[in-house]
């Protein structure tokens, strides 16, 4: 079996990133267990949103981002839940850091890491059951809570437009205010998990608000 | 002027206009612009109607100027345009257009103002055509042959264009584009000037008609088939320059016969280093006058011709500074010298003398020089380091080396000292003539400031030009600029290198060894030819020269090419007699299939380059065949080509060798120096019994001093290695050797085994240096204390490596000098051990009184179970890779448990396996800690050759554990070991792993830790709680968890201005 390369990992993490925000929303009931199925992924039964609206969202907002997976350039995807007032409750926090510093011209294709797809796999499966114990740690939700998917960049990107036209991804937004760090700061802090691949270190945490 | 008019009764033309009616507002302007014409034909007192019925619009800058030309035109009848409206002129008057305007104005009459002047004067409207407007951007070298027909110009524009471009010389003679340029041009625009000048077509064939009908030239022209042998033989170029390529090779032998100087060169070039340029004052005129006393005093210079007459043309190629007074440079021409001084004395080149003495000069310069950099003739670098002593200052040492110079070639020379080349050179500059002049490292500065920048290596014309316009002429200016301005200006290489040289810093090595990169043979003196036979004959003739070349220096190359002089087409004969005048110069090359010296094939080549020219072979001045890409590049000699390829190859052995086998030796010099005498001594009794074994090859050992072969008898258990050699063989694969023994060995074989080794150094000098050269390594590092990696001398430290120097170097060395710093790295990690925490048992204040480290002392193991204080957690838990199971803790503790007599009475093969064992053992912690070098071989990583693996970046760890069952179990067991209160080391270590881990963003192990480590102590501590000691010590144990998990906190804290959730 060959390693994984460097747009293997870029590809995979993507993808994981959606399953993981499907199962966050699962999981955290943001949405009525009914509109969840289950499926299988990483070799473990996963619940994914049937609603198309959802997945549509989820789905373009994580390609949106794979682009800047690619160059480097994401720092996190977080999933931020604010309640009916819109007062920031907990958010689960996607930290990619790349140690790893490719020269502009080096092409990802070229890279190839050390790991295996199994072991990797194993890892992601970890991920998952880390966001279903992390039920049990966070407090519960007040009702009529709401998420967002939010990308934090590393340097500032213009929204592509031509996107659109091309991959029929709808074009991604600034975020209402840069200063939405702050928000969450002097939470509670709940690390869930982190895995390195050598190019792509992934670490999971979620904030928690204290009220 | 507003006001004015509007006085003037009039209708609505001096109305105001309301905002934005811009149509009225244009109308009215021209119709109060007509007025004013009205006023100046009114005022003006010559009127004719010369321009009448022509509208004409100016264009741009004219002279005389646009008012002018307004006023005449409209005095004389024409309409001025101030507006060009294309649908009613019907002249444009311009003196010069753009491009653009060329093209928009291509179907318009443009013509000078000289017409309207000229027109005036002549007081008829003369025909335009004669003053169409040539504009410069489209004049071409190739059209003068439209000149000549212009005057005869029929009035009919287009027809005449036709003749012109049908009268072209034969399309051969210009290149194709260029001629097809030209017809494409709008016909009004081809070149014509009212002055032009008639200049006849000079063709190539009734040049060389007029030159070879002279006998003389035609026997010494190419059309001669002995020409090129005679040419050989007699150019003075060609001379000189073959003799260089022999002193090179005559360098490169000398180099081998003195191979122990050669070594010393490796010196890395340090402010210390001495080196000399060394060149003769005016080499060929001071030979000459060597052997014509009575010209002593006279202006001399040497030259081929004897320059009677004026106009003669053979360039001065030296003279003396008699001459010089008189501003005859080289160079000049003899003819002009004789007119600057009279009294000249000529005199003839004397080869044969010239060889003479450039070979003692050579002598004298090998038998001081470390290295020698061969430049010409009569002129040398060499690095003398290592004669300059304190007996012998670089002063006493020029002065030495001139006299011995002058007493055995009769000329003078001149010194230039300095720390590198380029003071060197610079130096030299000062000393002239006669003179020597050393460049002091304290005064660089002060002697580089007057230095006027045409004196720096590489400033030619071009860059002189270009540093004259930014007003830099001297050092001291350009220092003024940073790196950057001056890369930025002269691009990045040059700029450095000139950042650099302003500074007097020169890293360029002595070049000595340069390989060669091209054979060529190219002649363009006396290339005349009248036909294409002629042609090939003198192809096949170079061709035949350059296989003799190649086959001379013993390569073959890859790629011809073949350059190509051409007679510009509007040249006139060369000034220089048969010379080769003003020419376009081409060239165009081939990349063969394989390597070649063969004359036939390389004239096929060669021809169809020169047939793909379609020159006329009339035309030709010059050519010439070169071979590049020689196999000598390549494979041949790779020592002589890259920088340093070799050593790396060579170091990186040696590093194999210390890592996988010499692992004891590398870091026990180390704890010797540390142990104080008496211990040693006490534990010398018992040595012989606790020895470690080192595996060494026989004869490097042998080839140790004496005393240090006593240190190793009485330190380690030697085991040698089985020798390939056929005269050892017979004897036993592995020998517990005593020094008795080994001396024993010694003395009977006496001299057969020292004319023996010596014999192998020959044979296998690869392997045998490597052995030889690993094992003083380690001496040098216990008894000096040389810093590690005295191998690896000629890496800078990796801070100071430059990474974009790293990133231009061709892939395979990168990955070269990237593996010896991760090599280095790791040589650093193993020596630094014994400080680390985990080897803190060897701490002198806790002296052990052995020196062998706890996890391989199996008696001290299970000797202190009992007394709890005297061993640590990183004892318990000897450092493991995470990849081996736990058996393999088993082993070890299983070999640690051997006494080590009853090892020494085990039956050889099995103590072998045994040792074996632990060997590997030890070659697996040695791999761990490489897992754990992680800047320098993370960057290292990055910037490896592209496709590459990036290997992850390894977990931190805990005694070699990452994952967490394994963990908590270590945590545990210390809990236990330690229930009074923990050691500071150990609690040390344990918090620089979580923060280790939390630095990698692992926060969730860390949490885990910190928290699996808090339950252990409250369980403890809490269930003891009746008796009241424990308390007393647990809250220790207490106060440590609180104090970590406080730093875990922080470290979040610190990223994300959180803190950690804790469930507990």
């Amino acid at each position: 079996m060959p390693a994984l390369s460097m747009s293997d990992i870029v590809d995979i993490t993507s993808e994981f990133i959606e399953v993981a925000i499907h199962q966050i929303l699962y999981v955290r009931g943001l949405y009525p267990k009914e509109i969840f199925a289950t499926r299988q992924k990483y070799n473990t039964p996963v619940h994914m949103s049937r609603h198309p609206d959802i997945n549509q969202y989820i789905n373009h907002v994580v390609a949106a981002c794979k682009d800047g997976i690619h160059q480097r350039n994401v720092k996190a995807v977080s999933v931020e839940v604010f309640d009916f007032q819109q007062r920031p409750v907990e958010r689960f926090v996607f930290e990619l850091n790349s140690i790893f510093v490719l020269s502009p011209h080096q092409n990802t294709d070229s890279v190839t890491t050390e790991m295996l797809w199994p072991d990797l796999e194993l890892q992601l499966r970890a991920f998952l059951l880390r966001i279903h114990a992390a039920n049990s740690i966070l407090k519960p939700l007040p009702e009529d809570s709401k998420f967002s998917v939010v990308v934090d960049m590393e340097r500032p990107v213009v929204p592509a437009s031509l996107q659109e036209n091309k991959t029929g991804v709808t074009p991604w937004i600034p975020a209402d205010d840069g200063k939405k760090g702050d928000v969450f700061s002097g939470s509670n802090l709940v690390p869930l998990k982190s895995v390195d691949t050598g190019v792509l270190q992934m670490n999971l945490f979620v904030q928690e608000i204290n009220f | 002027m507003h006001n004015e008019q509007q006085q003037s009764p009039d209708d609505k033309t001096y109305d105001s206009i309301r905002f934005g009616d811009f149509k009225s507002y244009m109308e009215r302007k021209k119709r109060k612009l007509k007025d004013q014409e009205q006023l100046i034909l009114a005022a003006s007192d010559e009127k004719s109607e010369i321009f009448k019925g022509l509208i004409i619009y100016v264009n741009g800058y004219t002279n005389p100027s646009h008012s002018t030309l307004k006023k005449i035109i409209t005095t004389h009848g024409g309409d001025f345009q101030h507006y060009l409206s294309k649908s009613k002129i019907t002249h444009i008057v311009a003196s010069n257009l753009t491009n653009a305007k060329i093209k928009e104005f291509s179907a318009y009459k443009v013509v000078l103002p000289e017409w309207i002047m000229d027109s005036v004067e002549a007081k008829v409207l003369l025909p335009w055509q004669n003053y169409r407007l040539n504009s410069p951007v489209e004049v071409h070298q190739k059209e003068l042959s439209f000149q000549t027909q212009t005057l005869s110009s029929s009035s009919n524009p287009t027809v005449d264009s036709h003749n012109k471009s049908s009268h072209l010389p034969p399309a051969s003679s210009i290149p194709k584009e260029e001629s097809k340029k030209a017809n494409e041009l709008p016909p009004q625009y081809l070149a014509r000037s009212p002055k032009g000048k008639e200049v006849a077509q000079i063709t190539g064939s009734e040049l060389n008609l007029s030159l070879l009908s002279n006998d003389w030239a035609r026997k010494n022209s190419s059309i001669n088939p002995e020409f090129l042998d005679k040419y050989y033989t007699t150019s003075r170029l060609h001379y000189l320059s073959m003799w260089k390529a022999e002193l090179k090779s005559i360098v490169t032998k000398l180099r081998i016969r003195h191979s122990s100087q050669s070594q010393r060169r490796k010196m890395p070039r340090t402010e210390n280093s001495k080196i000399m340029h060394i060149d003769f004052d005016c080499f060929f005129a001071s030979v000459g006058i060597r052997d014509r006393p009575h010209l002593q005093e006279k202006p001399v210079a040497v030259c081929h011709s004897k320059g009677v007459m004026e106009s003669s043309s053979g360039a001065v190629a030296s003279c003396n500074y008699v001459a010089r007074k008189y501003k005859i440079q080289n160079g000049t021409t003899v003819g002009h010298a004789r007119k600057l001084c009279p009294e000249l004395e000529v005199i003839p080149y004397e080869f044969d003398k010239y060889k003479e003495v450039s070979e003692k000069f050579y002598e004298i310069l090998f038998e001081h020089a470390d290295d020698l950099e061969p430049v010409s003739v009569d002129e040398a670098i060499i690095d003398v380091t290592s004669s300059i002593t304190d007996s012998m200052t670089i002063d006493e040492f020029a002065t030495k080396i001139r006299s011995e110079i002058r007493e055995s070639t009769g000329c003078e020379a001149s010194i230039g000292c300095g720390s590198n080349i380029l003071l060197a050179r610079l130096a030299t500059k000062v000393a002239k003539p006669c003179g020597q002049y050393f460049v002091d490292h304290n005064s660089i500065l002060e002697f580089l400031n007057p230095i006027s920048v045409y004196d720096l290596p590489g400033i030619g014309y071009a860059m002189g030009e270009k540093l004259n316009r930014m007003n830099l002429k001297t050092l001291e200016d350009l220092r003024a600029y940073t790196m950057k301005a001056l890369q930025d200006i002269f691009g990045k290489k040059t700029g450095e290198s000139l950042y650099k040289f302003a500074r007097g810093i020169d890293d360029r090595p002595l070049s000595s060894g340069q390989p060669r990169q091209s054979v060529s043979a190219e002649v363009s003196w006396g290339v005349r030819f009248e036909n294409d036979d002629q042609v090939r004959e003198f192809v096949l003739g170079l061709c035949k020269e350059v296989e003799k070349r190649l086959r001379n220096v013993g390569c073959k190359g890859k790629s011809i090419t073949m350059k190509i002089k051409r007679r510009k087409l509007d040249a006139l004969e060369a000034a220089k007699h048969l010379g080769h005048g003003i020419c376009d110069n081409f060239s165009k090359s081939v990349s063969l299939e394989q390597y070649t010296d063969d004359a036939l094939f390389i004239f096929d080549e060669a021809m169809k380059l020169l047939q793909s020219y379609h020159f006329e072979s009339v035309d030709i001045r010059g050519l010439g065949v070169q071979i590049q890409k020689l196999d000598n590049d390549v494979g041949k000699n790779p020592v002589e080509e890259g920088q340093s390829l070799l050593p790396y190859k060579k170091k990186q052995k040696v590093e194999n060798e210390v890592t996988s086998t010499d692992h004891a030796p590398e870091e026990e010099p180390d704890i010797i120096t540390k142990v104080d005498d008496t211990i040693f001594k006490a534990s010398s009794s018992t040595s012989t019994s606790k020895r470690l074994p080192m595996e060494v090859e026989r004869q490097a050992f042998h080839e140790l001093p004496m005393d240090i072969r006593k240190e190793l008898e009485r330190v380690y258990e030697l085991i040698f290695l089985a020798e390939t050699n056929e005269h050892n063989s017979s004897s036993e694969n592995v020998i517990p050797a005593s020094l008795e023994d080994d001396l024993h060995i010694q003395h009977e074989k006496g001299n057969v085994n020292g004319t023996e080794i010596i014999h192998q150094v020959g044979d296998k000098p690869t392997k045998l240096s490597t052995k030889s050269e690993s094992l003083p390594t380690h001496e040098n590092n216990k008894s000096v204390s040389v810093p590690y990696g005295t191998t690896q001398h000629e890496l800078p430290p990796w801070s100071q490596l430059n990474p974009t120097d790293l990133l231009a170097m061709p892939d395979n060395m990168r990955a070269k000098v990237l593996k010896q710093y991760s090599e280095r790295e790791q040589v650093a990690a193993t020596k630094k051990r014994p400080i680390s925490p985990s080897q803190s048992h060897q701490s002198p204040k806790r002296p052990r009184t052995k020196r062998t480290p706890g996890p391989k002392t199996p008696t001290h193991q299970n000797d202190s179970i009992g007394a709890k204080r005297s061993f640590t957690l990183t004892q318990m838990f000897p450092p493991q890779s995470p990849s081996k199971h736990r058996s393999a803790v088993n082993t070890v503790d299983d070999l640690s448990e051997w006494d080590p007599n009853v090892l020494n009475e085990l039956p050889a093969e099995i103590r072998a396996e045994l040792l074996d064992e632990h060997r590997r053992q030890r070659e697996q912690k040695h791999r761990d800690l490489q897992n754990q070098l992680d800047s320098a071989k993370t960057l290292a990583t990055t910037l490896k050759s592209n496709p590459f693996t990036v290997v992850s970046k390894s977990e931190p760890a805990l005694m070699g554990k990452t994952d967490i069952s394994s963990i908590r179990d270590m945590l545990k067991a210390w809990l236990l070991a330690f229930s009074n209160e923990p050691e500071e080391e150990d609690v040390e270590t344990v918090s620089k792993y979580v923060l280790k881990l939390a630095r990698a963003r692992n926060f969730h192990q860390a949490q885990l830790v910190v928290q699996y480590l808090a339950m252990l102590v409250n369980q403890e501590f809490c269930q003891s709680q009746e008796s009241s000691e424990p308390i007393v010590v647990g809250s220790v144990w207490k106060l440590y968890v609180e104090k970590l998990r406080k730093q875990l906190d922080r470290e979040v804290y610190d990223i994300y201005k959180c803190t950690l959730k804790w469930q507990c």
